[in-house]
């Protein structure tokens, strides 16, 4: 039972690790594996820290792959398993329906839209991750202040959280985008997560009313705790399990907002590899060209369903109270 | 309940003010707000003059605070001003686009409900058995498809592909036609949109209104029914789903502001033109006093649904009324 936990425990991991770190691996105009020169050489691991410029070609950056490639790849061992880069547009093969040489198709300017979705990966999953984050600290912080603060910190604090709370999501997102001076990714994190944090604030913010009265928390008192140190190391604990579920839903949501506002054009810049962005395409032209829809789509799909499996297995694991009624 | 009432509506009074100052300040520093009036499509990049004019015009150079003032005092008379782009009265915009925006979300409201509440009934009954397994998968595969990218696909395979369904807008047949042929055509075009936006929180409410009915079933009223003698499908839905129901009408108040906020999407991908189109629409083309407007508006919503759901409760469940006084 234990072993099986960890063996997933792990085996989740592992998979988030691979869909943060792979995508250079997956997929690119540089090789795995490469001869040049006489040498081998693997120009897809360069961009390691350290050790890159000694495994790097002998020439370095300056080796122009997709031109390699082109003329007909001499010294290629190994490619990658999608051999073209998420920027590199190629103008002769626009809108190609996918095929063996572009298992998901090409959009409008002739780029791989599977390399393109590999490398939205990463941008999903920092964009939402990041925006989780910056929620829970800001909620958990201010919660904190509402709730162990004096009357008038906690009736102000409340009060801004029913304000902030009364904006539909995607309205205040948009709102804060638009209002920022320069679009970026920054931007976009804290649009997110100042629509996220009003809940785990709320919650906080009630764990700490309900909770400092206990009887643990008066003996950490009378034992001489202070208020940051009962907030700290007991309150924030015995509140710690549902806000992490919390947080393992509001990574899903937090993807499909980013990619709902990449997909509106006022997400992440236009070159960057959103899934969003990608769906956009498909809006902006009068092909009907279902791979920039299916695809995406069922990226964004897997990645929300994937954290609310998350999050579920997590409540019944932590939780023995649950049992499963039907 | 007048009580009730009247301290609920006080109450409000302080988040509005914090609403709008929150708007204002938020917006008020727009940039490129002047853009939407002088920058003309190919006239190039506007003269400082012109800038400088229309910041003059629409008193963009005085001080924060009065410009507040003056703002909420016409808000208060409903006056929001005149839109830069189409120069017209934004009240006047705004009504225009609210009409579509509401028949969308109410079919879409409707259709939910009129679905979710037998399927999250008979779900509900049919516990420990293989259907309700695949209720369970199905419904989470249903709430973790997003609905804008169910939109696309469906406005892809649908509209596109089979040409079943028309492709966006509201539709329009000439007038002379008969009242039935409009309705149709309506009708026609309200169906994806109506679908797509009714689809999250469909899977939703099923899961809710099943979850809330399992709670009512193992109760001691519920067991005295059935003792004497009353019939399964009458108990599932007379008794146990009017208790269960209370839950469910504080969603309807939930469910208002997305009249604006969760239609954006949706309304964008069919050419739908109402509120939320409107909003992305003008927070593109840098509409300032538009989106000021529907800022506010959106966040008005949310307050009036909450407060119906409050009023709503308390119709439906008396306890409340006399815990209030």
């Amino acid at each position: 039972m234990i072993a099986s936990r960890i063996a997933r425990r792990g085996l989740i991991l592992a998979g988030l690790a691979l869909a943060l770190l792979g995508a250079p691996f997956l997929a690119g105009e540089a090789p795995l594996v490469a001869r040049r020169e006489g040498l081998l050489c693997f120009p897809a691991l360069a961009v390691a820290p350290m050790v890159g410029t000694s495994l790097d070609c002998p020439g370095g950056a300056r080796v122009d792959w997709a031109a390699v490639r082109k003329a007909g790849g001499e010294g290629i061992l190994w490619s990658k398993p999608i051999p073209y880069g998420p920027y590199a547009s190629d103008l002769d093969s626009i809108f190609e329906p996918p095929s063996r040489r572009h298992w998901m198709g090409t959009d409008s300017l002739g780029r791989d839209v599977a390399s393109r979705l590999v490398h939205g990966i990463p941008v999903a999953f920092i964009v939402g991750g990041l925006a989780t984050l910056v929620a829970l600290l800001l909620g958990i912080t201010l919660g904190a202040f509402a709730g162990a603060g004096g009357k008038w910190t906690d009736l102000a604090l409340s009060r801004l959280i029913d304000l902030v709370a009364c904006f539909p999501t995607l309205v205040l997102a948009l709102a804060l985008v638009a209002a920022s001076v320069r679009p970026g990714i920054g931007v976009l994190v804290f649009s997110i997560a100042a629509t996220r944090w009003t809940g785990i604030a709320r919650f906080f913010r009630g764990e700490v009313l309900r909770q400092r009265d206990l009887s643990y928390c008066e003996a950490a008192r009378a034992a001489g705790a202070g208020r940051p140190y009962l907030l700290a190391r007991h309150i924030l604990p015995n509140a710690l399990s549902p806000i992490l579920i919390t947080a393992a839903f509001s990574v899903g949501s937090a993807v499909l907002l980013e990619a709902g506002m990449s997909f509106l054009g006022l997400g992440l810049p236009p070159p960057a590899p959103s899934w969003g962005s990608i769906l956009s395409e498909a809006r902006d032209q009068v092909v009907p060209a279902w791979w920039l829809v299916l695809f995406p789509s069922a990226a964004l799909f897997g990645t929300v369903l994937g954290c609310i499996l998350l999050a579920e297995g997590y409540r019944d694991s932590t939780d023995p109270r649950i049992t499963r009624v039907g | 309940m007048a009580g009730f009432l009247v301290r609920r509506i006080l109450s409000v009074v302080p988040t509005l003010i914090g609403i709008t100052l929150i708007t204002f300040l938020l917006l008020e520093k727009l940039p490129g707000r002047e853009m939407a009036l002088v920058g003309t499509p190919g006239a190039g990049l506007p003269s400082v003059r012109a800038l400088e004019e229309v910041r003059r015009a629409y008193h963009f150079d005085e001080p924060v605070a009065g410009r507040y003032a003056h703002w909420v005092l016409r808000l208060a008379r409903w006056d929001l001003g005149e839109s830069m782009l189409e120069h017209r009265p934004v009240a006047e915009i705004i009504a225009d686009a609210a009409l579509p925006s509401f028949l969308l979300n109410f079919s879409a409201l409707l259709l939910a409900f009129a679905v979710s509440i037998p399927l999250g009934v008979g779900w509900a009954r049919r516990r420990g058995t293989a259907s309700e397994r695949a209720g369970a998968t199905l419904f989470l595969l249903l709430y973790a498809f997003p609905n804008f990218a169910a939109a696309l696909l469906l406005q892809q395979a649908l509209a596109v592909r089979l040409g079943l369904l028309p492709l966006q807008g509201l539709g329009g047949v000439s007038e002379e036609a008969g009242l039935l042929v409009r309705a149709g055509d309506f009708l026609r075009h309200l169906a994806l949109p109506a679908l797509c936006l009714s689809y999250g929180s469909l899977a939703y409410l099923t899961r809710f209104t099943r979850a809330n009915l399992l709670e009512e079933i193992g109760r001691e009223y519920l067991i005295a029914a059935r003792a004497r003698g009353l019939g399964e499908r009458l108990l599932a839905w007379k008794h146990a789903l009017r208790n269960a129901a209370i839950p469910l009408l504080t969603l309807v108040g939930l469910l208002i502001p997305a009249l604006l906020g969760g239609s954006v999407l949706i309304e964008t991908i069919f050419s739908w033109p109402g509120l939320g189109r409107l909003y992305f629409y003008s927070l593109t083309n840098r509409d300032f006093p538009v989106i000021l407007a529907l800022t506010t508006l959106a966040a008005l919503l949310t307050l009036g649904g909450s407060f119906l759901s409050d009023l709503l409760y308390a119709i439906a469940d008396p306890r409340l009324r006399r815990e209030e006084r």
